[in-house]
């Protein structure tokens, strides 16, 4: 028993140390010089921070950073407000939000670049092309569903009764909505948000459709571009790759270090066994 | 109360919505503003708008855009008839289907009377729509120390490219004997063009595209045995204009052609330790009754005036001062550019600080260019996809080729 | 006292007309976004699918075309290739998936359970990357020269592979392998989406596997069941609503692949999916109308696969969309 337990751990070891080794690569090598990059050359005294100051010597970083975290930001916020809030609506008056709900789920189905033609030419028809507004729609309407349906499984776990009782003790509507339910939820939302925020972040396609410069493009497609530029300079692609996948970094830090203090919380949005 | 709350969050988030959209506008008033694919020619351009700036004193911002699905993003944008972009840096070749749609501002009230100077005039259904700034033809790039007589016909070339490359001759001093470009969507086509006529073919009859004459076939044939051999790099298919003036840099290519212009002064202006033992000459021929003929291939890059700008006199006077005598001469100077105008091109002053202008000079007497239609894009699309299947030899060049002109045709 | 006790009941009732209002204006407001960016652009693309659309003459005459576009759209072979691609793509990754997904699971059901968690992390990692970074990482991983993955190739030297090119896997019979996608290219695409995508396949496994009450294992072991027996007859009916559910969830966003095809391959059509070549027809070739009758065709495709799969999962004995 001893044995195998100690070989399925060292294989299952190795596997991750190999699953992860190329994202391990990327942030390294994202410190180093784009010739060492080549040799796969690992000499310590070469890192440097050379790759990310050179994102600053134009305008483009700044900008394509602005307008992802603000659409970001933005689009995560409409998406939970109005996703939850459906999501909750649905929970308790199931007669009228059957078909509603799946109308919803059948909108997260069909693939985004279906509607790469039909957004484009809509977008273009009332000049919002190449607008932040224009994304942040485009990234709450891919999101919504994906809120909604999480939140469902999240306000499942919170019977109504808590709210009734708080009433019933005497507190008012809006408090006793407050203090149990919201409360209850609240790590559940939290996390389904930061969920909801990293496929915003993470948006390409529709992005690449419906912008032109850098007045509205986000983070990502300026990954896209300096790929395809002059020569590529896979110093800095890397370090603008880090940079791009510094929120997942954070949200897996979040959740080891939300693991060990509460663990209550996975079982919410799991649906606890 | 909840009430309230919700109004207010919704008051908020529309704030935020509205401040958001506004922010995205963002063009300042009289400064002629540019749109520009990356690479030789927006480095020139870069250089002479500094000049412009200099010397008028008015503002000029230039954008430069990524190579890949630059005219995607260009059509787009031009399209879209947003007014913040003034000046469009377009391929000739999309000028018909820019000017059907009504994208571009006509010339002709603009410019006083007719420059015989220029080697290009973009000219569509009798209007002008874009003035030519940078030419571009295709011609043949060698190792003059290790190759002492540039290869003259396409059998030559390829028995040259024997001896060196590494994988055939384990002697060679260069890894690669040889490199054609082949990569999607410009260099693929653009190239397999200039060897189609190179072989004596056609790709327009009676007004109609068609490849899959002779000369097609025989190119593509020779493509397959160019490409199989060795004498070039299996990674061929990402091999572009970039690729190639690498590898040459870095002194592990012998030989490219058809190979476009700029990689010349581009070579100058590294410090590779090669840059002064590579040469430029004519692209090889066909060996005909004893002479070789020649073919080659000839587009330019120009600026067209968005039909949406608000500037449109001050974008046409950068315009006329880029691709005026003037600037012309600053511009073959200054920068790795090639202007479009016969009297620069053989100015023997000019010509000792760019030795290659006399080589693209006689080029063009016998270079061609594509057809200017309304589908170009769809055209390249086709033929590429014949050509990759070609290449993977899915299909044979017959029937691809075919299959390729029957489909255009529809 | 009396008038107190309905002043406030009076309240009450306004307070719930006013949330009712509320609830309905929230559900309302993001059901018309939600419209407009989906629906009505449908059916724009709908009107122009029946019409012959170019960029030059969006803006002028509409020459009507009835069916042709949609004749063109069957009877182009790269439409059929870009379907092609995409339907292996799913069949090959998702075997592949299941498979390391399931052995992973089983390994780590080996391992003490608080152990579990921190060794399945590094794993989760690549499910949440940005899927252009991936593309753009594993670029460089497979590039020919200097590429990650030959230079570990020629540690132990064997000779470097143009990953990135449609050249066929093994030598022999080239169209047979050229017709199952079996190509250096297609291949790397695999080992792309197989790295981020198989831990969710192993969590999903775990979660699968700890459905499972150890009681009736026990007691099938004790009546003397064989392991496969225990599998097809008990591991298998319960895990398969949540296994049908993950193997739908990956279908739908394995149909949403475009940046590692796109880096990788550009509009290659030989590589080309479905998002791909629907972004040559209507951004690179700018033909509007043959674009969307493609779109609406691949509409149609998905929703047959949809009402397919909810079938499936209906039979499974238990619907995945739960209430």
């Amino acid at each position: 028993m001893q044995i195998k337990t100690a070989v399925a751990f060292i294989i299952l070891a190795i596997v991750a140390l190999i699953w992860i080794a190329p994202v391990a690569w990327m942030v390294t090598a994202s410190f180093l010089p784009y010739q060492r990059i080549i040799a796969v050359d690992f000499s310590w005294n070469s890192l440097s921070l050379a790759n990310y100051l050179s994102l600053f010597h134009n305008d483009a970083f700044p900008r394509h950073l602005r307008n992802s975290l603000l659409i970001t930001i933005i689009g995560t916020i409409l998406a939970t407000l109005f996703g939850s809030f459906s999501a909750l609506y649905s929970m308790r008056h199931r007669r009228f939000s059957r078909y509603f709900l799946y109308w919803i789920v059948s909108s997260r189905i069909i693939p985004p670049a279906a509607f790469l033609l039909p957004s484009y030419l809509m977008f273009q028809r009332l000049g919002m092309l190449n607008n932040l507004v224009t994304l942040v729609l485009i990234g709450f309407a891919l999101n919504y569903s994906l809120v909604f349906w999480l939140m469902r499984s999240v306000f499942a776990q919170i019977p109504r009764e808590m709210e009734y009782s708080a009433l019933i003790d005497g507190a008012s509507k809006l408090r006793a909505f407050f203090d149990t339910t919201i409360r209850y939820s609240a790590p559940g939302l939290l996390f389904v948000s930061l969920f909801a925020g990293i496929f915003i972040w993470n948006e390409f396609l529709l992005s690449t459709v419906l912008t032109i410069d850098s007045s509205a493009q986000p983070l990502t497609l300026l990954l896209g571009q300096t790929l395809s530029l002059v020569k590529t300079d896979w110093g800095v692609l890397f370090a603008l790759g880090t940079i791009q996948i510094l929120p997942v970094l954070m949200f897996i830090a979040m959740i080891l270090i939300f693991f060990r203090w509460k663990k209550s919380i996975f079982l919410q949005i799991t649906g606890g066994t | 109360m909840k009430k309230q709350l919700a109004r207010r969050i919704f008051s908020f988030v529309a704030t935020v919505i509205l401040t958001v959209g506004m922010v995205s506008c963002t063009k300042t008033p009289e400064q002629v503003t540019l749109y520009v694919r990356a690479g030789a020619e927006s480095e020139a351009l870069q250089k002479i708008a500094e000049q412009y700036m200099k010397k008028f004193k008015k503002k000029v911002v230039v954008n430069v855009v990524g190579r890949d699905g630059y005219t995607a993003s260009m059509s787009t944008k031009l399209l879209s008839g947003s007014p913040d972009v003034d000046i469009y840096m377009v391929p000739s070749t999309m000028i018909p289907e820019l000017a059907s749609a009504k994208a571009l501002e006509p010339l002709d009230g603009y410019i006083g009377t007719k420059d015989d100077d220029l080697l290009v005039q973009n000219i569509y259904k009798g209007t002008t729509y874009a003035m030519p700034m940078d030419i571009s033809t295709l011609l043949l790039f060698y190792r003059s120390d290790l190759i002492k007589k540039a290869p003259e016909t396409w059998d030559e070339y390829f028995e040259t490219a024997k001896r060196f490359s590494k994988k055939l001759n384990p002697k060679s001093p260069t890894k690669y004997g040889a490199a054609i470009g082949a990569l999607a969507p410009e260099d693929l086509s653009k190239v397999f063009f200039c060897m189609t006529w190179a072989f004596g073919g056609e790709i327009e009859k009676d007004g109609k595209p068609i490849f899959n004459s002779q000369g097609s076939i025989d190119a593509a044939n020779y493509y397959l045995k160019f490409f199989n051999s060795g004498v070039t790099t299996p990674e061929y298919l990402s091999w572009g204009v970039i690729q190639a003036f690498e590898a040459l840099s870095k002194g592990e290519l012998a030989m490219t052609a058809p190979q476009w212009n700029a990689v010349y002064p581009y070579l100058k202006s590294t410090d590779s330790p090669f840059k002064d033992k590579i040469e430029v000459a004519l692209v090889p021929g066909i060996r005909k009754d004893g002479k070789i003929e020649r073919k080659s291939f000839k587009h330019s890059w120009s600026l067209a005036i968005n039909k949406a700008s608000k500037g449109k006199k001050e974008a046409y006077q950068f315009i006329e001062y880029v691709v005026g005598k003037e600037g012309a001469k600053f511009y073959a100077l200054n920068s790795v550019g090639t202007p479009a105008r016969k009297s620069i091109l053989t100015d023997p002053e000019i010509q000792k600080k760019r030795p290659e202008f006399k080589y693209i000079y006689e080029t063009l007497q016998f270079a061609k260019s594509e057809p200017e239609i309304v589908n170009y894009d769809e055209t390249v699309h086709i033929v590429n996809t014949a050509l990759t299947k070609i290449l993977t030899k899915e299909k044979s060049p017959v029937e691809a080729l075919t299959e390729a002109t029957e489909k255009i045709r529809k | 006292m009396k008038s107190a006790c309905w002043a406030r009941s009076g309240r009450m009732h306004m307070n719930r007309k006013m949330d009712e209002v509320t609830y309905k204006a929230l559900i309302v407001a993001p059901l018309l976004i939600l419209l407009s960016v989906t629906l009505f652009p449908f059916l724009f693309v709908l009107v122009v699918s029946f019409f012959k659309v170019r960029s030059y003459n969006l803006d002028s005459s509409w020459e009507f075309a009835g069916i042709q576009n949609y004749l063109e759209v069957f009877s182009d072979r790269e439409n059929i290739t870009s379907v092609l691609n995409t339907v292996l793509y799913i069949i090959y990754a998702l075997g592949v998936e299941f498979i390391i997904g399931m052995a992973m699971a089983a390994l780590l059901l080996y391992v003490k359970e608080k152990y579990r968690f921190s060794l399945i992390l590094p794993f989760l990692i690549p499910l949440l990357l940005a899927p252009i970074v991936v593309a753009m990482l594993w670029k460089q991983v497979l590039a020919y020269d200097g590429g990650l993955l030959n230079r570990f190739l020629s540690i132990f030297s064997l000779e470097p592979v143009v990953w990135l090119s449609p050249e066929p896997l093994f030598g022999g019979n080239l169209s047979l392998q050229q017709s199952l996608n079996m190509t250096h290219g297609f291949i790397s695409l695999l080992l792309v989406e197989i790295w981020q995508w198989t831990p969710l396949f192993v969590a999903g496994f775990l979660v699968s596997f700890s459905i499972l009450r150890k009681e009736i294992i026990q007691s099938a072991v004790m009546d003397g069941a064989s392991p496969l027996r225990i599998f097809t007859d008990i591991y298998f009916p319960m895990a398969k609503p949540l296994l049908y559910g993950l193997v739908l969830l990956r279908v739908m966003d394995m149909l949403k692949v475009y940046e590692t095809i796109w880096v990788f391959f550009g509009n290659s059509p030989a590589f080309a999916n479905i998002n791909i070549r629907m972004v040559t027809t209507g951004i690179d070739i700018r033909n509007y109308s043959y674009c969307s009758a493609f779109s609406i065709v691949v509409f149609l495709l998905i929703f047959i696969v949809l009402i397919l799969g909810r079938l499936l999962l209906e039979r499974a004995g238990r619907l995945y969309y739960a209430d």
